[in-house]
């Protein structure tokens, strides 16, 4: 992305010029961004104060145009470069969500909701959703489709599985309490419908979360986001596509596992798995040109 | 920041030594996403705070440099100018709500004392910020309370350990009516959370008194009775016998429910069964009731020690019975009895019997805030005590709380009458009351008392004869009219008078002895005898206490608009001590209001001020389309804002006016509309339509619609 207001420019050639690596990685997110609507950078560039750094103006954007309004700005779009319009509306959507905060609010223990979940009693579940839901804003949601996860979700160790794939680094480890959600497109449709969203589905962009290393915009050659694992020696056929979603309200049905995070991950050197997601975007998009290794 | 990750999160992430270098500026950074905190860019606040904060032991520096930096964030915060755009304010009410629920996830000490400490103070900011579930700081308040409430007991002996529970019942009556349904699970997980519970009986009592006041369907009520109860494995009969116990008690049995009602309805657990032979049946649960308390009167005049002994031990039950039920209406009785006999008996140990008496109507305030009789108490008891400052503010703070009691003003009138200084404030005072209460003889009597006492006999008797004109008038203005005609020489005036006031009320005691003093040629007292000794104030040297401060300081804002009111009797220096207010505390809701009221510019910006503040400024404005609009962001008092149209001429809502005036209010009513309600009786006089109210009174209702908006002030159930 390129900004049209020379200083924003200025700010982005400097950030990207720092030699730290996570700094690096956050400005190159933003210099390698292909899918952002022109609409949505005017906006940005048109609240961005002059002499804030470009992660800050990236955050704030995001906490108010993004992750407090009742329809974020990700979805006030029915068409763009990165909304998807169409998608099979039977096509199953998977998140792993922490559930340690929803617990505690609830004053309900996690042996307390797993043995509800196995014993059915569908009261207890409903309550500690509700309070869950209650919690949860509307911003945008990163998610996986299903059918890409099958192996990773059938097995034991699917919490690890899932963080690993789908490069949530942020979501700890060891008892950490996590939830499998899963639930379809067509009920996402409908919830965005009502919400009065312009769309539903849109692919990631640097405007739809705060900054953070660990994301990567796909380039436009491929028709979605790509999450980048915790670890690399991955190819093609491990990269997942990652999208974002509007709020859909947990139902009991929706709650499909649950089981602490266990093992953390091993996890490789931010800069070597850069540039081998880079390399593997690269090949899948056939985009040798989109973006740039650090070196 | 290196790059280069170690297996697994860290216990202790390189971002906390630069925390530690600058806790507060940290923690801002941290709630607003600025901080550097790789790999946890991503996570909300709270998560990002858990992950950090979490694994380390629990005397690390770190946690304790948390706890006050989160203290001070939420103190500036709440000083802060609130973001005027919709977005922005929802930015900053986010990260107002995620700091809360930073208080309770790391179970933050020292906030969660400061919260419980100055609860009045964030209740009142809190209110303001409600834009949606999610962003609700008033909910995340109670919350962090909820979950809080053991360690502030266990960090801080002074805060009781089962305080909040009727803050708890009021969420859980409220839901679905004042409050949204959400707030149901709050109260309850309040009431979940209680310290010192022995069973389960105080959330039972919380899903009975919320399913008396809704009447949820079957479905309703199963759906919240079967969420909790697998949450706690007790025997079948275990809970047959608790919501028996429960459901045997006079509140639900007065409701003519027979247990187990909506229980039975709801879980065929619950349903009644035989029960074995040598069953024992469950203990029933009862107040000590007034027979008890009639054991402890009778005492009243033993040592002090042996009354406060009985008084404990009466309590202790009462107590009991009390938090197991949460219907606080025998334990209040009590107290008022036990309260009023403490003060007013005699007996040893005057003031340690006053200092009880106040603290017995503070533990009972607790459950009724606006019961006039308790603040009665609480007032008496400093005066006792000599502690006027407090007592004279706590009268204005009652004052401000029952507007519609005439008793209230009164009350407080005759302690300043006590004050040889403060006569003047003291008359302005009853004449005000007068006006208000056209029909209350005590403000009358007490009003001619006070000129008697001030050498002021011809304005006295002006007053009774006013009173004896409008027929407002008891055994004690026949014995004040008496008194002044014998001082006027008129004997056999007063004789007849007295001989009137006897046939009226033969039963007086002061009536008769006049007689036969009259009789005999003596004279009639003359000054009334609490009026012939000025009261003279002790040094307080109690300590402080946050409750008492928050009470004074609204008593204080409450006897400033009376000064404001009174000006061209009292002064003009009101608008001085005003701006001074306003300068102090430029976050009170009451200041400002006052201010806006009288004109005065506030210093704070504010995105969407307070309901009181904003009504006063559309009222002031004689603004129909901001009052309408409040009338829709407050449906709860609607009743405000269509008085407020019916002055400024609007004829629908005028005969929407009369309809209301003429019925009782609703049972779920506010407080600020139960007082617009009385107030509104109470000076309307032969007005037979709110139309003709509004035209032959209006500065009167004008009066009455100012009392109702300050009631509004640091009622938690009104979100802004």
């Amino acid at each position: 992305m390129r900004f049209a207001d020379p200083r924003l420019q200025t700010v982005l050639l400097d950030w990207r010029s720092r030699s730290d690596v996570v700094e690096r990685a956050k400005a190159d997110n933003v210099w390698f961004e292909e899918r952002l609507d022109d609409r949505r950078r005017e906006c940005f560039e048109a609240g961005a104060a002059v002499g804030a750094s470009l992660e800050h103006l990236i955050r704030d954007h995001v906490g108010v145009h993004v992750e407090t309004l009742d329809v974020p700005e990700t979805f006030s779009l029915a068409h763009g470069p990165a909304i998807y319009a169409a998608l099979d509306e039977d096509q199953v959507i998977v998140r792993l969500e922490l559930i340690q905060r929803a617990l505690v609010a609830d004053s309900t223990t996690f042996e307390d909701v797993h043995a509800a979940f196995e014993r059915g009693e569908h009261a207890v579940l409903d309550k500690f959703l509700d309070t869950w839901n209650g919690k949860r804003d509307a911003r945008p949601a990163f998610a996986a489709f299903g059918r890409e996860l099958g192996d990773d979700l059938a097995a034991a160790d699917w919490p690890q599985r899932l963080r690993d794939r789908l490069g949530l680094a942020h979501y700890g480890a060891g008892s950490e309490p996590v939830a499998l959600m899963c639930y379809t497109v067509r009920e996402v449709m409908a919830a965005a419908r009502a919400a009065g969203a312009a769309s539903a589905f849109a692919v990631p962009t640097v405007l739809d979360a705060p900054s953070n290393p660990q994301f990567f915009p796909g380039p436009v050659g491929l028709p979605c986001g790509r999450a980048m694992p915790l670890q690399d020696g991955y190819d093609e056929a491990h990269l997942v596509a990652e999208v974002l979603h509007a709020r859909i309200a947990y139902r009991r049905n929706h709650l499909v596992k649950l089981a602490r995070m266990g093992a953390p991950p091993v996890r490789g050197d931010l800069k070597a798995l850069r540039n081998h997601h880079l390399l593997v975007l690269r090949i899948a998009s056939d985009r040798y040109d989109f973006g740039e290794e650090i070196t | 920041m290196s790059a280069a990750i170690t297996a697994g999160p860290p216990d202790r992430h390189p971002w906390i030594a630069r925390f530690l270098d600058d806790p507060q500026r940290g923690y801002a950074e941290l709630v607003a996403g600025y901080a550097d905190i790789h790999p946890y860019q991503r996570a909300d606040a709270p998560d990002a705070a858990r992950l950090l904060f979490g694994p380390l032991a629990a005397d690390d520096p770190a946690r304790a440099a948390l706890d006050s930096a989160v203290l001070a964030w939420l103190e500036a915060w709440r000083k802060a100018a609130v973001p005027a755009d919709a977005g922005p304010r929802q930015r900053w009410v986010r990260q107002l709500s995620e700091t809360l629920e930073i208080v309770y996830l790391l179970e933050l000490g020292q906030t969660a004392v400061a919260l419980r400490r100055r609860r009045l103070v964030w209740e009142d900011f809190c209110a303001r910020h409600v834009l949606a579930p999610s962003r609700d700081a008033r909910a995340m308040l109670w919350r962090a309370m909820a979950l809080t409430q053991g360690l502030a007991h266990a960090r801080d002996a002074g805060i009781p350990a089962q305080g909040l529970q009727p803050l708890w019942h009021t969420l859980c009556r409220e839901a679905g009516a004042a409050l949204e349904h959400r707030y149901l699970a709050i109260g309850l997980l309040g009431l979940r959370r209680l310290p010192g519970a022995v069973n389960e009986l105080p959330w039972l009592a919380g899903l009975a008194h919320w399913a008396q006041a809704r009447s949820p369907s079957t479905a309703q009520f199963r759906a919240e009775w079967l969420a909790l109860k697998p949450l706690y494995p007790r025997n079948p009969g275990t809970w047959r016998d608790l919501v028996a116990q429960l459901l045997d008690t006079p509140l639900f049995r007065g409701a003519d429910m027979a247990p187990p009602t909506w229980w039975g309805d709801a879980d065929a657990d619950l349903k009644p069964r035989l029960r074995a032979p040598g069953q024992r049946e469950p203990v029933r649960l009862r107040s000590p009731g007034p027979r008890a308390c009639e054991a402890v009167l009778e005492q009243m005049s033993r040592p002090f020690a042996e009354v406060r002994a009985a008084i404990s031990d009466l309590l202790q039950r009462e107590r009991s019975f009390l938090t197991s039920v949460a219907d606080p209406q025998f334990f209040v009785r009590t107290v008022h009895r036990l309260g009023a006999a403490l003060l007013e008996r005699g007996g040893d140990e005057p003031m340690a019997r006053a200092a009880l008496a106040e603290a017995l109507a503070r533990e009972a305030l607790v459950w009724e805030p606006n019961n006039g009789f308790l603040w009665s108490v609480w007032l008496k008891a400093l005066t006792v005590q000599r502690r006027l400052v407090a007592a004279e503010l706590v009268g204005w703070e009652a004052v401000r709380r029952r507007p519609d009691q005439a008793d209230r003003y009164n009350q407080l009138a005759l302690l300043l009458a006590r004050l040889p200084q403060r006569r003047r404030e003291a008359e302005a005072l009853l004449r005000e009351t007068i006006d208000r209460f056209p029909k209350d003889a005590p403000a009358r009597n007490q009003l001619a008392e006070l000129l008697i006492a001030e050498d002021r006999a011809e304005d006295a008797m002006a007053v009774i004869d006013a009173a004896f004109a409008a027929e407002v008038v008891g055994e004690v203005s026949f014995g004040i009219h008496a008194r002044l005609l014998a001082h006027a020489g008129q004997h056999a005036a007063a004789v007849q008078v007295v001989a009137e006031g006897l046939q009226r009320y033969p039963q007086d005691p002061y009536l008769a002895p006049f007689a036969q003093r009259l009789a005999r040629g003596n004279a009639l007292p003359w000054v009334a005898d609490e009026l012939r000794t000025p009261l003279d104030e002790h040094e307080d040297t109690t300590a402080s206490d946050p409750d008492l401060d928050r009470a004074m300081a609204l008593g204080r804002l409450r006897r400033l608009r009376f000064r404001l009111d009174h000006a061209e009797v009292l002064g003009a220096g009101a608008m001085a001590e005003l701006a001074q207010a306003v300068a102090d505390d430029p976050w009170s809701s009451y200041a400002r209001l006052l201010a806006v009221r009288a004109g005065i510019p506030t210093a704070v910006g504010d995105g969407m001020p307070g309901f009181a503040v904003a009504f006063e400024a559309a009222l002031l404005a004689e603004d129909q389309a901001a009052l309408a609009a409040l009338a829709l962001r407050m449906p709860r008092l609607r009743a405000l804002t269509l008085v407020a149209q019916s002055l400024f001429g609007d004829a629908a809502a005028a005969a929407e006016m009369t309809k209301w005036l003429s019925a009782d209010p609703p049972s779920a009513a506010a407080p600020a509309e139960r007082s617009l309600h009385g107030g509104l009786r109470a000076i309307r006089g032969s007005a037979q339509t709110a139309g003709a109210l509004v035209r032959d009174r209006r500065a009167a209702v004008l009066r009455v619609v100012h009392d109702a908006t300050e009631a509004t002030i640091g009622d938690a159930l009104l979100a802004a």
